[in-house]
C-alpha cells in the first residue's frame, strides 16, 4: 500500500467516523400560533370530509368508499401551536392518535403534514 | 158387554119406546093431522125451550096394521141466537118410523121396520160466552134423583133399516174458534139385539166435511166421497167385526202446512174369541202429497202407502205387528230433492200389557229403498210422568256407493271431488226416559264400521283402510262420552306429495259434560296410539314405533278460554329428507297444553301455549353438514312467552356442548311491539371451533349477486357488485353465555373460554370473551353490524396476555405484516390489539375507515438467527452471540386508513441499544418505510439504518440515527416527547379493555 493510498483510507475513516459518531440533530418545528376559530367547520379534499367542533370533538366520512355524512366516524383534536392530534376513539375501546404539523391554517384552507412522514401532506379546503 | 154397547142399546130401546107411545095415542085419540100437530106441539112446547114447527104429523095404524107408521113433514126447531148463521137448529124435511106393533105387543121385541130421514139440517153454534143454540130442552129442576136400582133387561131389538140422506150440517164455535161442515150425508144402518148377542151394519157416505180450528196453527181440512161399512156380530164369547173405510179425497191445511190424498181405503177385520183377540187391519192410499211452507219449504208425495197391522191379544199380552210401506215417496225441501222415488218400509213387532205399561220392540226394521235399519228395544210406563225406554239399532255393511246416490242434487256439490269406495255399517242402543215430565238419555252407544275404505279426494288426497271402527258410549249418569277407534291399518296419501301408513291404530277419547258442549262446556280428552307409523312428503320420510298421542281439551261455559292438552310418546323416532337429511330419536316426550282466547290479537295470546319436550339420543345427518349431530338428551319447554331450554346435551362433530336458558319476550315480538330477549348458557366440555365453522360456512349464503345500492354516489370510484353478507337480524336481543372448557381453533387448544356472545337489534357482540391456550390467555371483544348490504361494520378488541410470539404469529399471521419483526423474537409476550373497519357487501374493507391500534410487551426475549438479523447485525456492528437476549420491548402501533405507523420503540440487547420505528402502506406490495437508530453499543458509534421497500426487495442504508434521544428527557424534542404521549395513549387505551379477570389471571 502505498502511503497516498494509506492517508486515502485514513480520511475516509474519519469522514465515516464523524458522520456516524453522533445523530444528526432534527429539524425544528414551525411553532406557529393560529386561530383556532378557522378550524371549525367542514372541510373537504376530493371525496374526503372531515368536520371539526369547538368541543374538541370532529367526524370524518370518504363518500369515494361509500360513507355518507350521517354515518361519519367520530374523533377527538386539539392544537396546539403547529401541533394537530386527532384521536380516533373506536366503539370497542383503543384509540388511535395520528400526529400533523399545521402548515397553513385560514378561514378557508387547512394544510399539514403527517408528523413521523413530512411526505405525507394534506390539503383542505372549507365547506362552511 | 161393553159399557157403550150397553148405553146405546138403552137410548135406542127408549127412543123406540117413546115412538111405540106416541103411536099408540095416536091411535087412541088423535087419528087427524091437525090434531096430532097441535098435540105434538104442545108436548114439545113442555120439553123445548124454543119454537118448533112441524107442518104435518100424519099417524097411520090401519093402512099399515101390523106396523105403525107415523110421518113428520117440515120439522124444525127455531132459536134465533146472536151470530148464528140460521134461526134453524135444525130441520128435517121428511121423516117416516114404521114400528111392527104386534111384535112389540105380542112379545115385547122391538121391530122398527124402518126409520127414513130425509133431506135434514143442523145448524149448531156456540157463543164466545160458551152458550149454545143447540141447547133447547127443557130441565126439570123439582125433579128428584132416582136413587133407587133398577134390574133393568133389554128388550130384544131388531132394527130393520135406518137410513138417512141429503143430511147438511154446520158447526160454529166461537169460544173454540171452530167451525165444521157437513154435505149430504146418508146412513144406511141395520141391526139386531137378541139377549146377549148383537149383530149390525153401517153404511154411511158423505159428500164432504170441512173443518177448521183458529188459534195459533189454524188448521182446515176438507174430507169428501166418505163411505163407511162396518158389520159385525157380539156376544160374551164370540164376537167379530169388519167394517171398511174409503175416503175419496182429503184436503188439510194447518199452518203453513198442506196435505193431500186423493184415495183411502181402510179395512179392518177382528174377532173376539173367548177372550182372546184378534185382529188385522189395512190402509192403502193412492198418492199423498204434503207440503210446508216457511223459511224451508218442504213437499213431499208417496204414490202409495200401505199400513198393515196384525194384532192379537189375550189375557195381560197384546201382540202386534204394524207394517208400513211407502213407494214413489219424493221429498224437496227448499226446492232440493231430497228423497227421489224413494221406497219406504216401517215393520214393528211389539208386545205390550192391556195398560200398555210395558211396550217391547223386537226384530223391528226400518227402510229406506234397500238399506235397513234393525230396530228392538222396550218402552216401560209405570205412570203417566215417567218412561223409560231402551232402543237397539243395527244395520248391515252397506255399500257407500250406493248409500252415496241418496245424497240429494243439492247437496252432492260436497261430494264433489270425492270417490270413495267400501261399506259401512253402524250400530248402536240409546237408553232413556222420561222422569218428572222431562226427557232423559241415561245411556247412548254407537259404532260405525267401515270395511274396505278407499277414498280419494281431489284426485290428489287418498285414504285407504281394510278395516276400521268408531264406537261412541255416553254415560248420562255422570254425561260422559266415551269412544274408541280402531284401524286395522290406515293409509293416507297426498298425491305426490306425501303418504303415511298407520298400523295397527287404537285410539281413546271421553267427553266429560257431553250433553253441555253445546253450551260452551268441554271436558274432553283422547289417546291414539299406533303400533307403527310410516309417513313420507316429497322426499321426506317419517317412521316412528308405539306412538302415543294424548289430546285433552277443557273450558268450563261459553265465554270460558278452552283449555287444550297434547302429549305425544313415542319410543322411536326416524325421519328423513330424501339425501338431505336425516333425523332419529329414541324416546320422545312432547306434552302441551293451550288455552284459547279469541279476544287476543295475535296467535301466541291467543292459545297461550304450554309446551314440554323431552328428547334422548336423537341423531341428525343432513348434507348441509359433513358430519353428524348427536342430541344425547334435550328438554325444553315454553310457558307464558317464556321459552326454556332446561337442559341438552349436543354432540356436533369433535364438540360437545348444552345449552340452557330462556327466549323471552316472543308476545312482543310477535306484536313488533319489542325485541325478541333470549339468554342462553353455552356450556361446553370440548368445542372445536374450526370444525364448527367449516360446518356451517356457507350455510344459507345466496349465490345471487347484486349490483351496488342505486343511492350510491356517482363519485364512488370504486363501486362494487353487492354480495348477500351475512345481516345481523333486526328484532333480537339474544346473549349466549359462554362457558367452554377447552377448545381448539385453527390447531391451538383453548382452555376456560367464557364470554358472551349477544345478538342486539342488527349488532352482533362477541363481549369480553377469555380463554387461555397453551399460548396465551386470551380475551376477545368484537362486534358486527349491518346497517345496510354495502356498509358493515367489524370491530374487535383482542388481548393476548403470555403468548408465545411464534404462537401468536401462526394463530395470527396478519400479526407479521403488521409488525415484521416480531418474527425476529422468540419468547412471551403481552399482545393488545383494537380494530374496527366498514366493509363492502363482499366484505372488502373500506379502507378509509380502517383505524386500528396494538401494543407488544415482552421481556427477555430471545433473538432468532435469520438472515435478516445476521444482515442488520452485521450492519450496525451487532457483537452476535449464540444466544441474543432482549431485555425488554413495548411496541405500539396504529393503523389508520392503509397507512401503519410503528411508533418508535426500544430493544435493549446486552450492551446495545436500539429504536426501530416507521411506517408501511397496506397496499399490494406492502410497502414500507422503517428506520433503526442504534443509540447504545460499545462502539464509540451511532448508526442509523434505513430499511424500506418490501419484503420481496427490502433495501438497507446507513444512514444517520434519528432516535437518539427518544428515551432521553433532557435532549428529546417536540416530536420526541409527544410521541412517548401518543404511545402511552395507545397502550393504557387498550389495557383498559382487559377485564379484572384476566388480569388477575396474568
Amino acid at each position: 500500500m502505498t502511503t497516498k493510498k494509506a492517508a486515502l483510507l485514513s480520511l475516509s475513516f474519519l469522514f465515516i467516523m464523524a458522520a456516524f459518531t453522533g445523530c444528526i440533530p432534527e429539524e425544528p418545528l414551525p411553532m406557529v400560533e393560529y386561530d383556532i376559530t378557522d378550524l371549525y367547520g367542514k372541510w373537504e379534499s376530493g371525496t374526503e370530509y372531515y368536520e371539526y367542533f369547538s368541543d374538541g370533538s370532529g367526524l370524518c366520512w370518504d363518500v369515494g368508499d361509500g360513507v355518507y355524512e350521517d354515518e361519519a366516524q367520530e374523533f377527538t383534536w386539539e392544537v396546539d401551536e403547529s401541533e394537530m392530534i386527532h384521536i380516533h376513539k373506536m366503539e370497542m375501546g383503543g384509540d388511535v392518535p395520528m400526529y400533523y404539523i399545521i402548515t397553513e391554517l385560514t378561514p378557508s384552507t387547512l394544510k399539514y403534514y403527517d408528523a413521523y412522514n413530512k411526505a405525507d401532506t394534506y390539503s383542505f379546503i372549507k365547506v362552511y | 158387554m161393553k159399557r157403550w154397547i150397553k148405553a146405546g142399546a138403552i137410548t135406542l130401546a127408549s127412543l123406540l119406546t117413546l115412538i111405540i107411545i106416541t103411536v099408540g095415542i095416536a091411535c087412541y085419540l088423535v087419528f087427524t093431522p091437525a090434531r096430532l100437530t097441535s098435540i105434538v106441539n104442545k108436548v114439545a112446547a113442555k120439553y123445548l125451550t124454543c119454537e118448533m114447527q112441524a107442518v104435518e104429523i100424519d099417524l097411520t095404524l090401519f093402512s099399515s096394521f101390523p106396523d105403525v107408521a107415523l110421518r113428520l113433514t117440515d120439522v124444525a126447531l127455531i132459536n134465533p141466537t146472536k151470530g148464528a148463521p140460521s134461526d134453524t137448529v135444525a130441520a128435517i124435511a121428511q121423516c117416516e118410523a114404521v114400528l111392527d106393533i104386534k111384535e112389540l105387543l105380542g112379545s115385547s121385541s122391538i121391530v122398527l121396520r124402518r126409520l127414513h130421514l130425509k133431506g135434514g139440517e143442523a145448524n149448531l153454534y156456540i157463543k164466545e160466552d160458551g152458550t149454545s143454540n143447540f141447547m133447547v130442552f127443557a130441565t126439570d129442576s123439582t125433579a128428584e134423583e132416582d136413587t133407587t136400582s133398577t134390574d133393568f133387561t133389554l128388550p130384544d131389538l131388531d132394527i130393520q133399516e135406518i137410513t138417512a140422506s141429503d143430511i147438511n150440517v154446520t158447526y160454529r164455535d166461537e169460544e173454540a174458534g171452530q167451525q165444521a161442515s157437513i154435505e149430504d150425508f146418508a146412513l144406511t144402518l141395520n141391526g139386531q139385539l137378541k139377549g146377549k148377542q148383537l149383530k149390525g151394519a153401517i153404511k154411511s157416505s158423505l159428500q164432504q166435511v170441512t173443518v177448521s180450528m183458529e188459534g195459533e196453527m189454524p188448521i182446515s181440512a176438507t174430507v169428501s166421497d166418505v163411505a163407511l161399512k162396518l158389520n159385525g156380530t157380539m156376544d160374551n164369547t164370540d164376537s167379530k167385526v169388519g167394517g171398511s173405510l174409503t175416503i175419496g179425497n182429503i184436503k188439510a191445511t194447518a199452518a203453513d202446512i198442506e196435505a193431500g190424498i186423493e184415495a183411502l181405503a181402510w179395512q179392518l177385520d177382528g174377532s173376539i174369541k173367548d177372550s182372546y183377540l184378534t185382529a188385522t187391519t189395512t190402509l192403502d192410499t193412492k198418492p199423498i202429497a204434503i207440503s210446508m211452507g216457511g223459511e224451508s219449504p218442504l213437499s213431499a208425495t208417496l204414490a202409495t202407502a200401505q199400513f198393515e197391522a196384525e194384532a192379537q191379544a189375550g189375557g195381560s199380552r197384546i201382540f202386534l205387528i204394524p207394517t208400513f210401506e211407502a213407494k214413489g215417496v219424493n221429498v224437496t225441501m227448499d226446492k232440493e230433492q231430497m228423497l227421489s222415488e224413494a221406497e219406504i218400509g216401517i215393520f214393528a213387532p211389539l208386545t205390550t200389557d192391556t195398560a200398555w205399561q210395558h211396550i217391547g220392540i223386537s226384530e223391528a226394521g226400518i227402510s229406506l229403498n234397500e238399506y235397513i235399519i234393525t230396530l228392538s228395544g222396550g218402552v216401560h210406563i209405570p205412570d203417566t210422568s215417567t218412561m223409560d225406554a231402551y232402543l237397539h239399532f243395527e244395520t248391515e255393511y252397506w255399500d257407500i256407493p250406493s248409500l252415496l246416490t241418496l245424497v240429494p242434487d243439492s247437496y252432492r256439490n260436497l261430494l264433489d271431488g270425492i270417490r270413495i269406495k267400501g261399506s259401512t255399517a253402524l250400530r248402536g242402543s240409546i237408553e232413556g226416559g222420561m222422569a218428572n215430565g222431562e226427557m232423559a238419555i241415561s245411556k247412548a252407544d254407537a259404532t260405525l264400521g267401515l270395511s274396505r275404505l278407499d277414498l280419494l279426494y281431489n284426485d290428489s288426497i287418498a285414504l285407504q283402510s281394510r278395516a276400521a271402527n268408531l264406537a261412541v258410549t255416553y254415560t248420562g249418569s255422570n254425561d260422559r262420552a266415551v269412544g274408541s277407534i280402531e284401524a286395522s291399518n290406515l293409509d293416507v296419501a297426498m298425491t305426490g306429495l306425501a303418504e303415511a301408513q298407520l298400523e295397527e291404530v287404537k285410539g281413546d277419547f271421553t267427553f266429560r259434560r257431553a250433553m253441555h258442549i253445546a253450551d260452551g262446556y268441554i271436558d274432553a280428552e283422547a289417546q291414539l296410539a299406533t303400533d307403527r307409523l310410516i309417513a313420507s312428503m316429497n322426499t321426506m320420510s317419517l317412521f316412528t314405533q308405539q306412538p302415543v298421542i294424548n289430546l285433552a281439551m277443557k273450558a268450563t261455559g261459553a265465554k270460558a278460554k278452552p283449555v287444550y292438552d297434547i302429549s305425544l310418546h313415542s319410543d322411536t323416532l326416524h325421519a328423513a329428507m330424501g339425501s338431505l337429511a336425516a333425523a332419529s330419536t329414541g324416546a320422545l316426550s312432547l306434552d302441551a297444553q293451550a288455552s284459547y282466547d279469541e279476544a287476543a290479537t295475535d296467535l301466541l295470546a291467543q292459545w297461550n301455549p304450554r309446551v314440554n319436550v323431552e328428547l334422548h339420543t336423537g341423531h341428525i345427518a343432513t348434507s348441509m353438514l359433513t358430519m353428524p349431530v348427536d342430541i344425547p338428551h334435550i328438554e325444553f319447554d315454553y310457558t307464558d312467552g317464556r321459552f326454556t331450554i332446561n337442559d341438552s346435551r349436543i354432540l356436533l362433530g369433535n364438540s360437545d356442548f348444552a345449552l340452557r336458558g330462556d327466549v323471552t319476550n316472543i308476545d312482543s315480538y310477535l306484536n313488533e311491539t319489542g325485541l325478541l330477549k333470549a339468554e342462553l348458557d353455552f356450556t361446553s366440555a370440548y368445542t372445536d371451533v374450526t370444525q364448527i365453522m367449516d360446518l356451517v360456512s356457507g350455510l344459507g349464503a345466496s349465490d345471487s349477486t347484486e349490483v351496488a345500492e342505486e343511492e350510491a354516489l356517482p363519485s364512488q370510484q370504486n363501486p362494487v357488485e353487492e354480495d348477500d353478507p351475512f345481516m345481523v337480524p333486526l328484532g333480537f336481543d339474544v346473549r349466549l353465555n359462554t362457558n367452554i372448557q377447552s377448545a381448539n381453533v385453527n390447531g391451538f387448544s383453548f382452555d376456560d373460554i367464557a364470554g358472551n356472545v349477544t345478538v342486539k337489534d342488527g349488532i352482533l357482540v362477541l363481549e369480553e370473551m377469555g380463554f387461555t391456550s397453551d399460548a396465551a390467555r386470551m380475551q376477545l371483544t368484537a362486534m358486527y353490524k349491518s346497517p345496510r348490504k354495502d356498509h358493515l361494520f367489524v370491530g374487535f378488541d383482542f388481548h393476548l396476555l403470555d403468548i408465545e410470539i411464534d404462537e401468536l404469529i401462526h394463530m395470527i399471521p396478519d400479526v407479521d405484516s403488521i409488525v415484521p419483526m416480531l418474527s425476529a423474537f422468540d419468547g412471551e409476550a403481552e399482545f393488545h390489539l383494537a380494530a374496527e373497519t366498514y366493509l363492502h357487501s363482499n366484505y372488502d374493507p373500506k379502507l378509509s375507515t380502517l383505524r386500528a391500534a396494538g401494543a407488544i410487551e415482552g421481556k427477555d426475549l430471545v433473538v432468532l438467527d435469520n438472515e435478516t438479523f445476521d444482515q442488520i447485525a452485521s450492519l450496525l456492528m451487532f457483537e452476535k452471540k449464540t444466544k441474543n437476549v432482549v431485555d425488554s420491548i413495548n411496541v405500539e402501533l396504529s393503523v389508520f386508513r392503509d397507512k401503519v405507523t410503528l411508533f418508535p420503540f426500544l430493544i435493549a440487547m446486552d450492551d446495545y441499544k436500539a429504536v426501530i420505528g416507521g411506517r408501511h402502506n397496506i397496499d399490494n406490495d406492502l410497502s414500507f418505510n422503517y428506520h433503526i437508530s442504534l443509540t447504545d453499543c460499545p462502539l464509540p458509534v451511532r448508526l442509523g439504518l434505513d430499511v424500506n421497500g418490501t419484503l420481496d426487495d427490502m433495501k438497507f442504508k446507513l444512514v444517520p440515527c434519528k432516535y437518539a434521544h427518544l428515551y432521553n428527557p433532557e435532549k428529546q424534542n417536540v416530536v420526541q416527547e409527544r410521541t412517548l404521549q401518543l404511545k402511552k395513549i395507545i397502550s393504557e387505551s387498550l389495557k383498559d379493555n382487559v377485564k379484572p379477570q384476566a388480569k388477575r389471571m396474568e
